[in-house]
């Protein structure tokens, strides 16, 4: 097997390894005294980590030249889809009950359940389109439609901030993971621009 | 989780209701049962024998507190392992730990403003002041889950009267102790001190109360020992804890959350299902301990004890 091959493999694997842990820890009792909460968090938390890791692939490629890498942008995209699913199951079967009436009454009134729905639906696009014969079906289109993930992170991240007590304009409050996330978010967003891409491209071309 | 009896597995310890509490019942139990044997005695005759006491068994009953609506009280170890608290930390679960050697005696309130007796107060003084009493009470947090907390305790407006407010005193203020070298979380960037207030009304309130205890035992630390304020019908946040200062005032105080995001926290503060959070929904809470969403209640249910005081206050303005 080729190198990239055990390398997607095992990537493939690891993602679950949060999931486990989350699910072990509810099963055992050892998520706080409000466990629907907490784990209803940590799926929340993982999706936008996930997604935040899949978005730093392309621009890690361009750093180190390792280009062999770009196979993780496959299952760390696919991982924030499936801990957002899981968030968004936990919501809805274990804090909402099915209670469905409930549901569209925050829907309507609540921003950051609109901006998490919008999320979902995006990571669940990219989700579907990430089957190979989709892919290969989609041809040159479906590079375009990737770039809906840069909407979809600053959803999340907007989702997250809204669901927070502390208030991310006046810095204060429990937001040390969401601002580090952000940041990391625009660095890496930034490191796409062409000419920034360029200059890095040239800069390891010099120094080699 | 909450889980149903499983004689295969042990009893998680948050379910375990503290030694005292039950040890407590036990004898209670164990004298109904003599009374009642007695009584049984007396009425027969006697060649019966007596029913046989309540056996003891090694699983502790399920906590004796509830409040009048029947709902059972929050276990002993849940109430003290989650809290906000964030002089501490803002981190709920890290607050017992870290507040563990926090300071508690001795302990001085200083009480004074638009009284004619300002006076700083030990805490024997204070618990001098008035019988302390049991008052279950919900708790219901702004971010959307509640408790049931037998505390003990006794109405502010005990403390308030020994100072002899003047007519003119129209608000309580509150102050929380700063202590940074034991209270990490005040690094933060946050508009320290805590300070938290009542309108006078609201403070001479039956149902406000100080509280020094709960579950039978003094406070600790991270439920604001050794003195902190219980205001049921208002948000956790209004019920501020380690009190160090009190002042009668003629203008309404500045308040910690209000101060940090005035649209989301309001001065009065009372719980209020039909008046949404900006970012977030007040209808149901998740009582801590269980499985289902609770709707609710209007100031916390005890809308038929306090409504009258906000008779002409549009409570979506004065939220």
């Amino acid at each position: 097997m080729k190198r990239t091959h055990v390398l997607a493999k095992t990537a493939n694997l690891l993602i679950w390894l949060p999931a486990l842990v989350i699910l072990v820890l509810f099963l055992a009792d050892g998520l706080s005294f409000n466990p629907i909460s907490t784990a209803l968090h940590w799926m929340g938390r993982f999706a936008a980590g996930f997604f935040v890791l899949s978005l730093a692939v392309t621009p890690l490629v361009t750093l180190t030249g390792v280009s062999s890498l770009a196979v993780l942008r496959r299952p760390l995209g696919l991982a924030a889809f499936y801990y957002a699913g899981l968030h968004f199951l936990i919501y809805l079967a274990l804090d909402l009950n099915f209670n469905m009436a409930m549901f569209w009454r925050l829907f309507t009134r609540q921003p950051y359940i609109w901006l998490g729905s919008g999320a979902l639906l995006i990571l669940l696009v990219l989700g579907f389109t990430a089957l190979k014969p989709v892919m290969r079906k989609m041809g040159k289109r479906w590079k375009v439609l990737q770039r809906l993930a840069y909407i979809g992170i600053f959803l999340v991240l907007i989702h997250y901030a809204m669901a927070r007590k502390g208030n991310l304009f006046t810095l204060q409050g429990d937001i040390t993971v969401l601002l580090s996330m952000l940041v990391i978010t625009l660095v890496l967003l930034a490191l796409r621009l062409p000419f920034i891409r360029k200059g890095i491209l040239r800069l390891r071309k010099v120094s080699r | 989780m909450k889980k149903r009896p499983d004689l295969g597995k042990p009893i998680p310890s948050s379910e375990i209701t503290p030694k005292d509490v039950y040890l407590s019942r036990r004898q209670f139990m164990k004298a109904a049962g003599i009374a009642a044997a007695g009584a049984l005695l007396a009425a027969c005759t006697p060649q019966e024998t007596p029913e046989p006491l309540p056996v003891e068994t090694d699983t502790p009953p399920a906590s004796q507190y509830s409040d009048e609506l029947m709902d059972p009280a929050t276990s002993f170890n849940a109430i003290t392992n989650y809290n906000n608290y964030y002089e501490f930390t803002v981190d709920k679960e890290r607050v017992a730990r870290l507040a563990k050697n926090f300071t508690t005696t001795p302990w001085q309130v200083e009480v004074g403003g638009l009284v004619n007796k300002p006076r700083t107060f030990s805490l024997e003084d204070i618990l001098a002041l008035g019988a302390e009493e049991e008052r279950v009470y919900r708790m219901r947090c702004v971010e959307g889950w509640s408790m049931v907390i037998p505390w003990l305790g006794f109405p502010l407006s005990a403390l308030l009267n020994a100072v002899e407010p003047f007519g003119s005193a129209k608000y309580v203020g509150f102050e929380t102790v700063m202590r940074p070298e034991e209270m990490p979380g005040l690094k933060d960037y946050y508009p320290w001190p805590y300070v938290e207030g009542l309108r006078m009304d609201e403070a001479m309130h039956d149902l406000t109360i100080l509280s020094t205890g709960l579950y039978g035992e003094r406070l600790l630390p991270q439920n604001g020992a050794p003195l902190r304020l219980v205001v049921p019908w208002k948000y956790g946040f209004k019920s501020i804890k380690s009190i160090i200062k009190i002042n009668l005032l003629e203008e309404q105080p500045p308040t910690f959350w209000n101060m940090l995001a005035p649209n989301e926290y309001g001065f009065y503060s009372n719980v209020n299902p039909k008046h949404a959070h900006p970012r977030w929904s007040q209808a149901t809470e998740r009582r801590i301990g269980e499985n289902m969403r609770h709707p609710t209640l209007m100031f916390n249910g005890y809308e038929e004890q306090v409504a009258s005081l906000y008779s002409d206050l549009d409570l979506d303005i004065y939220f």
